[in-house]
């Protein structure tokens, strides 16, 4: 039988994943508050060969994975770092290399679990596995979580809410380009430009939502 | 890439189709006093070191020894053998020459082909971290000691690994290498390394650093120098011009020196200014890139204009 504390406990955790991930969705955003991302994202949706959810899928899965782990590594392995390293290495510079290792054990869980999906879309999400891994908003969102110090629950929630973050802006942006095709923009801002100025326009008004600037 | 012009060079855009009955010849003459001969002649003075009256002088005195030594062996041979005639050296054809002109567009990574302002690479440290003139300097030794040796040790790998899995190997080859580089950064800029935040670990995912995870043909190595070292030169002509320009307008200083009175756009050291401002100045530079393109199309349909095949 529960109790009204035990109740209260659970309530507040689900209640802190939940602003966490839209805290990462919206206020957050990877692409639009700290432009991690931003130039697959530009190549994703001038891409007619690559859909949206065949990138975004592994995306939000590695996220979803490799936080647990992230926190696990930052917790656990970075401490111990320093008793067995020579004093000429510094623990910041194997920041990379471990967290990069837990995004790919990440792919590794997610590559097996994509087996579910029908094979059409299985061997589509597969393809773009390793570069949905070896990209900024996947490695920049653990490197955040460890330098917020944030805990198991509010890691996986940022790294959840990151990967649809991540979607949101793709979304967002896909939607915008559409618009920019138009003829009535000048030759010069078409393209690289236009997508530029249109993404900046949108973190003006998350910027202006939030009303400073986000950690770095 | 986002820039199409420079992808598909030689395609007619709306404005510049030419309709059926229109002479092949453009109204705009730009240099009439140039041929292909011209052309080749001073291709072939800039390969030997030479100037191009040098080597018209060369080319008559050994038309004249020819023309000796021809009559020379006419009047000792009663029965001269018919001499076969001189290989004239293939010229270029209009094709061939279109597609050197792609290919050096293609192969310039600072103006034409810049990874940030044309091909979009990049953009989360520049928009992100650049915001002042320190900052991009940290960027741009980074850039300089990261880029093209993780390019040339992936590619090693790669031909190894029978060019399998390169995004991790890529990947884990600018994390490897990240290693020496911070400790070479941690000398040179002491403490300050820390403002750079998450961006500087970053950079091994960057794209313009493992970007050539999504090639499917393997480079050589000696490639893979050449090409990283043009694009750490971009990259860092780029960082540094946004950078300076970001402080120029957000605090009116580039390099904490003052220059102008007072900030006129502070917005510009956010995410969102560095976005707007990077928008405007890859536009200008595609304004002025686009244009020196058209211009050598032009040029190149120009002189080439009688040689279709």
């Amino acid at each position: 039988m529960l109790t009204v504390s035990t109740d209260l406990t659970v309530f507040q955790s689900v209640a802190q994943f939940l602003s966490y991930a839209v805290l990462a969705v919206f206020a957050e955003n990877v692409v639009f508050s700290r432009a991690m991302g931003v130039s697959r994202l530009i190549k994703l949706v001038g891409d007619p060969e690559v859909r949206t959810w065949q990138y975004c899928t592994p995306v939000i899965l590695v996220q979803l994975f490799s936080a647990p782990l992230g926190w696990a590594c930052m917790t656990y392995v970075a401490p111990l770092l320093p008793l067995y390293l020579p004093d000429w290495l510094p623990v910041a510079s194997l920041r990379p290399i471990l967290y990069l290792t837990c995004a790919v054990l990440a792919m590794a869980v997610v590559w097996v679990l994509l087996g579910i999906l029908p094979a059409a879309h299985r061997v589509a999400c597969r393809e773009q596995l390793p570069l949905a891994t070896c990209t900024c908003s996947v490695l920049g969102t653990l490197l955040l979580c460890s330098n917020q110090n944030y805990d198991l629950l509010q890691s996986t929630a940022f790294g959840l809410g990151s990967g649809l973050g991540y979607l949101f802006a793709v979304l967002v942006v896909d939607e915008g380009r559409r618009r920019l095709g138009s003829k009535d923009i000048p030759t010069i801002f078409r393209g690289l430009p236009s997508y530029l100025i249109y993404i900046g326009i949108l973190s003006l008004a998350i910027y202006g939502l939030v009303g400073h600037g986000v950690a770095r | 890439m986002q820039n199409e012009q420079n992808r598909k060079p030689s395609k007619p855009t709306g404005r510049n189709v030419r309709k059926k009955n229109q002479p092949e010849h453009s109204q705009t003459v730009i240099i009439p006093q140039l041929s292909p001969e011209v052309l080749e002649r001073a291709r072939r003075a800039a390969a030997e070191g030479k100037t191009p009256q040098q080597i018209d002088e060369e080319a008559a005195a050994a038309a004249a020894q020819q023309a000796a030594q021809a009559a020379g062996e006419q009047a000792v041979q009663p029965k001269p053998q018919p001499q076969p005639k001189p290989q004239a050296k293939a010229r270029k054809t209009r094709a061939e020459a279109e597609a050197e002109l792609a290919q050096s567009i293609h192969d310039d990574h600072l103006w034409l082909n810049n990874p940030v302002m044309v091909r979009g690479l990049g953009l989360a440290p520049i928009v992100a971290m650049a915001s002042d003139g320190d900052r991009a300097l940290m960027l741009c030794v980074l850039s300089v000691l990261l880029l093209t040796a993780t390019r040339m040790l992936a590619v090693a790998v790669c031909h190894i690994t029978g060019n399998r899995f390169r995004p991790v190997v890529y990947a884990y080859a600018a994390a490897v290498l990240y290693i020496p580089v911070y400790i070479i950064m941690y000398n040179i800029f002491g403490t300050n390394l820390s403002i750079m935040g998450i961006y500087l670990p970053m950079m091994v995912v960057e794209p313009v650093i493992v970007k050539r995870m999504e090639a499917t043909e393997l480079e050589t190595i000696g490639e893979a120098f050449r090409k990283g070292i043009n694009n750490t030169i971009g990259l860092c002509i780029a960082i540094l011009l946004v950078g300076c320009l970001r402080e120029l307008l957000a605090y009116g200083t580039v390099f904490e020196r003052s220059v102008l009175p007072v900030g006129l756009l502070p917005l510009a050291a956010q995410p969102a200014g560095g976005f707007l401002l990077l928008g405007l100045v890859a536009a200008g530079w595609t304004a002025v890139a686009g244009a020196y393109v058209r211009y050598k199309q032009e040029e190149v349909r120009h002189l080439y204009a009688d040689r279709k095949h």
